[in-house]
């Protein structure tokens, strides 16, 4: 991740190169291992190729944890100490260097020599309020200063006076202030940077955050949201996705309701979620489960960012996503953690999150955490319909009563860190339980009373990753052992009206399946991912993914009489192969990145059918293929282009292709993938507290699967149906305008058309085709105004003010060009506003927030009017009791 | 000073929450400038007809009524039609439209005309519970009954003038079966069970409307299952009470064993006439869907050309059969398209219309009967017509 770039400030380099090299250090005991004498020639290599050179140049384990930003270095030594050499590549603050037999350990410690010093502290942000880690501090024309840490905070003593105290990160460029030091006592010196590249000659410093990083050096399209500069907040990851440009969110309720994530158009199965790069699909049954309730065993606190890709989906993503995906990746902390959250909100809403980490010195790590989160749900529905005695319709509001969601998780991992075989391996364990009530059919016009779902999944998994696994070649490698238990419980006869009560019964039937059922199904399923990127040289990569899953399924109706047959208890095998292979090449002095990738997805199914009261055994296997090449171009300081095209594949989903054994639909064993052509051209812009970004994306999908529905007993099967074409613009504006205030406003216009024949349609004319499809928002946008003040109540400490609108305009829930105008179903335009404040403690200690969303009791809706929450209000509690 | 930051942010905030709440007011207002300018009023449209029609692709469908003067039209869309929610149908009182969709609770609406001939919604009659209304029987403009799906073991007695439910009538004592049509005859109500071929035979429920109880179930086994949708018909009656059963033997509903046939009810009994059987299969070499009597001991069924498409593809094909004599008299066109969701409904005397929704058209069509000529009344570009009534 480093770069060279000449043109730095002959001062900032002097002080950065020499300054931090010369740091006062502490008299620590001479060994004679640390006198012997090498000759060693480092050439731009980082602190890890450094100190792993020097170990085996001289034979010697170096034990160290260089949590300091990455940086390469130069220098030939000639018969020099070990001790200097070893100090020179640390580069910066105080060390201590103790030896045992062949081993070497490097320590940092605190400068607490001088009780003459006072105390320098404070934090750097970017425009976007974000903590910018790894910033070099220090005061000028001194040895004095630090880089800042994971939460771009910093401290350091330095003798009393008046100085210069600096403020250097690449990427954003410097910050100069004035600041006078009184021996005892501690000032605070905050600063914001913007983003603007400098280099150095000698020693590159990076910087940028991990989205700016991401979003620059991916070449396709990316948003990156991370999560930690909002963690203090009572959000959920579907809050921030919904905020994402280009993504939309149709839920049906609150907290862990389905859901649907749309991404540029495509939506449903066709946009695929990943956990650490792994598919979820292989760790919770999203299928069957659903994007809402699995998206809720993520809470906020528990991860650490997600990537949303839009368009090509890196070789790195092993699944077959049509034209999006999503990765979440989860806390990793290798440092110290103990952080504790819980908030609660309307609703008798309850989230809480537990995060603990401990890494001892020898790299050992220990992490364990946990995350509950119980929601009634009972917010009021405005306009359902009870009958009334006469069985007329009568609109009435009324709580909701049955939509419960529970859901925890814990999750466990122990092995090592920064170690010379291993930069990262651990053995990890999670389990994951929810329990979901359902409430309501589809439309929300039916109210069910006792319906539920419940699902417990434990994952086990092995992780490595090490950079330089053998010469130029990084490896990621993970194996995982997944069961996953998902019940469906539909077996009441009661009927129910909107107030909860019952009002009936039924001869026969559950509350939305015919027969009733309790239908369990047991999943396991073995899976493998082996990530390979191999450096040819700086302009040249190759990635290399594999993803490999065995996949097994077995299950009941628990309702069915005694010698009724149950199909469902026969086994079901899906075994997939997902691999891709990339090249990135650079040209242009680096300006100009090219990433080509081949993909291929191999299947291979067995499941059973019913047929006249005959079992016959379903088996499928098929080879796929998928490309995509896109360019990212850096065309100057301030602007980025990039232009990606792939052509996405989306394999029938397990229930799409084998059925779903409950005699209601029948596997398609000649379904074919759905395909799509993605384009995306876009650009970024920034200037000092101004970053605009813009994309235009093009879709055409073909052989979109869509379930033919038939009565039951007759079953209904999938279908390669239609066609749609997709063309859309989405924008987002972050400013700066003044130190204290961040305005954030993104836009999104997408023109989903139909491109389906007649026959596909099963219909007489294309009068259909070219409308816009219905029940789609097409104009949907977000903006955000946040205000942050410090050293309000005490020094360090933080206050923000933030007011988020939400905007949807109106669309039709059917075909726009039928009916009377003035008479037709839509869903209204909507603004939702939420307001919301955080205090958070010096050192980060404490924090509390405080939210109203849907501030002013709007209607919302995504789905047919499925009415989701009003106005609700949240506070949270953050303690991190241990920070690094 | 720190009193002071205080203020100062807070000044700050309420200058923004201000400005926001202000923006966000002013865009989401529209104007309401409606001008005052007198509207003459529209002449009063006469609707004698009522139409459904169905519309949509990709998977996303939904109904649409409106009203027509006559029938000297060649084209129809849904331009000036009502939408409604779901896939609906539509029977009549004679006055009004009563459209049922599909989709929980069990929904009947009514929708009258307007003075400019458009459908305009009424009153409404829900059954918690049920998924949908599967059969409606409107005797009158004040009686009516109905059935729905969904477990729910009941007839629904209702008032078509005043939309309320006025009575239940209890036919739980079955068990588990779906309703696939009514008839009323003289004051008993007779019910087509469908139990999709569980028990390979032809049942009804036989309700006396003296008592409103059921009366009992009766059973023929030489036929499969009665299957029926709010669309079609399968129970219908001639000049003299006689009722006619269609149990179209679909081999997904009965094993493959049972033939597609017609049963009989002979005036002023209430079970099948065990003398009496019409073999569709045999007689036309096809499963057949439906009974319409025309008169004269004449009526039409429909041929299924392809059963496992009988949900999904235009596989009906309109016949002529005798039903005194038991003898197929062909079909009524032979360059008729395939249809789907056929029906067969009488506009006058001597002639029926009935729609084609095939794969290259929407249209209705008149049969007449004195000539058996067959003829296009109009197309419809908005989808396919699924419910046309005649209005009085």
């Amino acid at each position: 991740m480093s770069t060279q770039k000449k043109g730095l400030t002959p001062g900032i380099l002097f002080v950065m190169v020499m300054g931090f090299h010369l740091l006062p250090l502490a008299s620590y005991a001479q060994s004679n291992v640390l006198g012997q004498r090498f000759s060693i020639q480092i050439k731009n290599q980082s602190v890890e190729e450094a100190f792993d050179l020097i170990s085996k140049k001289t034979g010697y384990t170096l034990n160290y944890k260089y949590t300091f930003v990455e940086r390469t270095f130069t220098k030939d030594y000639e018969n020099e100490r070990l001790e200097t050499i070893l100090r020179d590549v640390w580069g910066t603050g105080n060390i201590q260097i103790t030896t045992s037999g062949k081993a070497i350990k490097i320590k940092k410690v605190s400068d607490t020599s001088n009780s003459e010093k006072g105390t320098v502290k404070g934090k750097v942000i970017d425009g976007a309020n974000n903590p910018v880690p790894f910033a070099s501090v220090f005061l000028k024309n001194t040895t004095y200063g630090t880089p800042t840490d994971e939460n771009g905070d910093y401290v350091f003593a330095a003798p009393g006076g008046d100085y210069k105290i600096m403020a250097v990160i690449m990427g954003y460029g410097s910050i100069e202030k004035t600041v006078t030091i009184t021996p005892g006592s501690t000032i605070t010196v905050d600063f914001v940077v913007r983003e603007k590249t400098i280099a150095l000659d000698e020693v590159t410093i990076l910087g940028k955050s991990k989205a700016t990083e991401l979003t620059e050096t991916i070449t396709s399209t990316v948003s990156v949201i991370e999560t930690r500069p909002i963690n203090t907040r009572s959000v959920t990851l579907t809050d921030l996705l919904r905020r994402t440009p280009g993504v939309q969110i149709r839920q049906s309720g609150g907290v862990g309701n389905a859901s649907t994530i749309s991404i540029q158009g495509l939506s449903g199965n066709q946009i695929k979620l990943f956990v650490n790069g792994v598919p979820m699909e292989f760790l919770l049954p999203i299928e069957d489960l659903g994007t809402g309730p699995t998206l809720a065993t993520f809470p906020v606190n528990l991860t650490k960012r997600m990537e949303v890709y839009k368009g090509a989906v890196p070789v790195s993503m092993g699944a077959a996503a049509l034209g999006g995906a999503i990765n979440i990746v989860t806390n990793r902390e290798n440092y110290n953690v103990l952080e504790v959250t819980t908030a609660h909100s309307s609703f008798n809403t309850w989230q809480s999150t537990l995060n603990a980490r401990k890494v001892w010195p020898s790299g050992f790590m220990l992490g364990f955490s946990g995350g509950h989160t119980y929601s009634d749900n009972d917010y009021t529905l405005n306009d359902v319909v009870v009958a009334n005695a006469f069985g007329n319709p009568e609109s009435i509001s009324a709580k909701k009563f049955h939509d419960a969601f529970k859901t925890f998780t814990l999750k466990g991992n122990m092995g090592f860190v920064d170690r010379p075989w291993a930069d990262y391996t651990s053995l990890n364990f999670s389990y994951t339980d929810v329990f979901d009530e359902i409430q309501h059919n589809f439309q929300m016009r039916q109210p069910y009373g006792e319906t539920f779902r419940e699902l417990a999944a434990l994952n086990t998994a092995f992780e490595y990753e090490k950079k330089d696994f053998v010469k130029n070649l990084d490896a990621k490698l993970y194996l995982g052992y997944n069961k996953m238990d998902i019940q469906f419980n539909d077996t009441s006869l009661n009927i129910y009206d909107w107030r909860g009560d019952v009002i009936g019964q039924r001869g026969s039937g559950g509350e939305i399946t015919q027969p009733r059922s309790d239908i369990v199904f047991n999943m396991h399923n073995k899976v493998g991912r082996i990530n390979l990127t191999y450096s040819f040289n700086k302009t040249t990569k190759l990635f290399f993914n594999s993803v490999t899953s065995f996949f097994k399924r077995t299950g009941e109706n628990r309702f069915l009489s005694e010698g009724e047959l149950d199909v469902r208890k026969l086994p079901v095998h899906i075994n997939n192969l997902i691999g891709g292979l990339g090249i990135e090449k650079k040209w242009f002095d680096q300006s100009l990145v090219s990433h080509s990738a081949v993909k291929v997805y191999h299947y291979k199914a067995s499941s059973h059918e019913l047929a006249e009261d005959e079992i016959n055994t379903v088996e499928q296997q098929n080879t796929f293929y998928g490309a995509n090449q896109s360019f990212s171009w850096r065309i100057s300081e301030s602007f980025l282009g990039k232009l990606s095209y792939e052509y996405g594949t989306r394999l029938p989903g397990r229930l799409e292709f084998l059925g779903d054994l409950s005699n209601s639909i029948e596997g398609n064993p000649n379904l074919k993938p759905e395909r799509s052509h993605n384009v995306n051209l876009g650009g970024q812009f920034k200037k000092e507290n101004l970053t605009l970004e813009a994309n235009a994306f093009f879709r055409h999908v073909k052989d979109i699967i869509w379930i033919w529905g038939a009565p039951p007993p007759v079953l209904s099967n999938y279908e390669n149906l239609f066609k749609a074409r997709v063309l859309g613009l989405e924008g987002e504006l972050e400013a700066q305008p003044l130190p204290w205030l961040n305005l954030t406003l993104n836009a999104t216009y997408q023109d989903l058309r139909d491109r389906s024949s007649k026959e596909a349609s099963k219909i007489s004319n294309d009068n259909f085709y070219g409308d816009r499809l219905p029940n789609r928002p097409f104009l949907f946008g977000n903006g955000q105004i946040q205000i942050t003040d410090n050293d309000l109540v005490k020094t360090g400490d933080e206050l923000q003010l933030w007011w988020i609108v939400q905007y949807v305009e109106e669309f039709f829930r059917f075909w726009e060009d039928e009916g009377r105008t003035e008479d037709k179903l839509t869903v209204p335009t909507q603004w939702i506003n939420n307001l919301g404040l955080a205090y958070t403690t010096a050192h980060k200690k404490y924090a509390l927030s405080l939210e109203c969303q849907n501030l002013f009791d709007q209607n919302a809706y995504d789905n047919f009017r499925v009415q989701k929450p009003g106005r609700s209000f949240h506070i949270k509690l953050k303690v991190s009791l241990f920070n690094p | 000073m720190k009193t002071m930051n205080i203020i100062q942010v807070s000044k700050r905030l309420i200058l923004v929450v201000f400005s926001l709440t202000v923006i966000s007011t002013f865009t989401s207002c529209s104007g309401d400038d409606d001008g005052d300018t007198p509207m003459e009023p529209d002449p009063v449209v006469e609707i004698n007809y009522g139409v459904s029609v169905v519309a949509g692709s990709s998977g996303m469908r939904t109904s649409y009524l409106q009203g027509l003067t006559d029938l000297e039209v060649s084209t129809i869309d849904n331009t000036d039609a009502t939408e409604l929610g779901g896939f609906s149908t539509i029977s009549t009182d004679g006055k009004n439209l009563f459209a049922a969709a599909f989709g929980a609770p069990a929904t009947m609406t009514k929708y009258k005309f307007d003075d400019q001939g458009k459908a305009v919604y009424d009153e409404a009659i829900i059954v918690p519970g049920a998924n949908s209304f599967s059969t409606i029987e409107i005797v009158n403009e004040t009686t009516g009954f109905a059935t729905v799906g969904g477990g729910v073991y009941k007839v629904v007695e209702f008032n078509p003038e005043t939309m309320r439910i006025t009575g239940e009538i209890d036919i739980s004592e079955p068990g588990n079966f779906f309703y696939s049509d009514m008839i009323v005859r003289d004051n008993t109500l007779f019910v087509a069970l469908n139990d999709f071929g569980g028990a390979d035979s032809s049942k009804i429920a036989v309700v006396d409307l003296n008592t409103r109880t059921l009366d009992k179930v009766i059973k023929d086994g030489r036929t499969g299952t009665l299957f029926g949708n709010l669309v079609s018909e399968i129970l219908t009656t001639d000049e003299e009470g006689n009722i006619y059963v269609n149990a179209f033997g679909l081999s997904q509903f009965s094993s493959g064993n049972k033939p597609a046939a017609i049963l009989k009810i002979n005036a002023g009994e209430t079970d099948f006439d065990p003398e009496y059987l019409f073999n569709l299969t045999e007689t036309t070499g096809k499963s057949c869907f439906g009974v319409y009597y025309l008169g004269d001991g004449m009526a039409i069924t429909t041929t299924v050309e392809d059963e496992s498409q009988f949900f999904f593809e235009p596989v009906f094909r309109y016949r002529k059969i005798n039903l005194s004599e038991k003898t197929d008299l062909g079909e009524i066109a032979t360059d008729l398209p395939n249809s789907s969701a056929p029906y067969f409904k009488q506009d006058s005397d001597d002639e029926f219309l009935f729609p084609i929704a095939g794969s290259d058209e929407d249209a209705l069509y008149r049969y007449t009967i004195s000539t058996g000529e067959v003829s296009k009344v109009l197309n419809s570009t908005g989808g396919q017509i699924t419910g046309f009534v005649k209005l009085d």
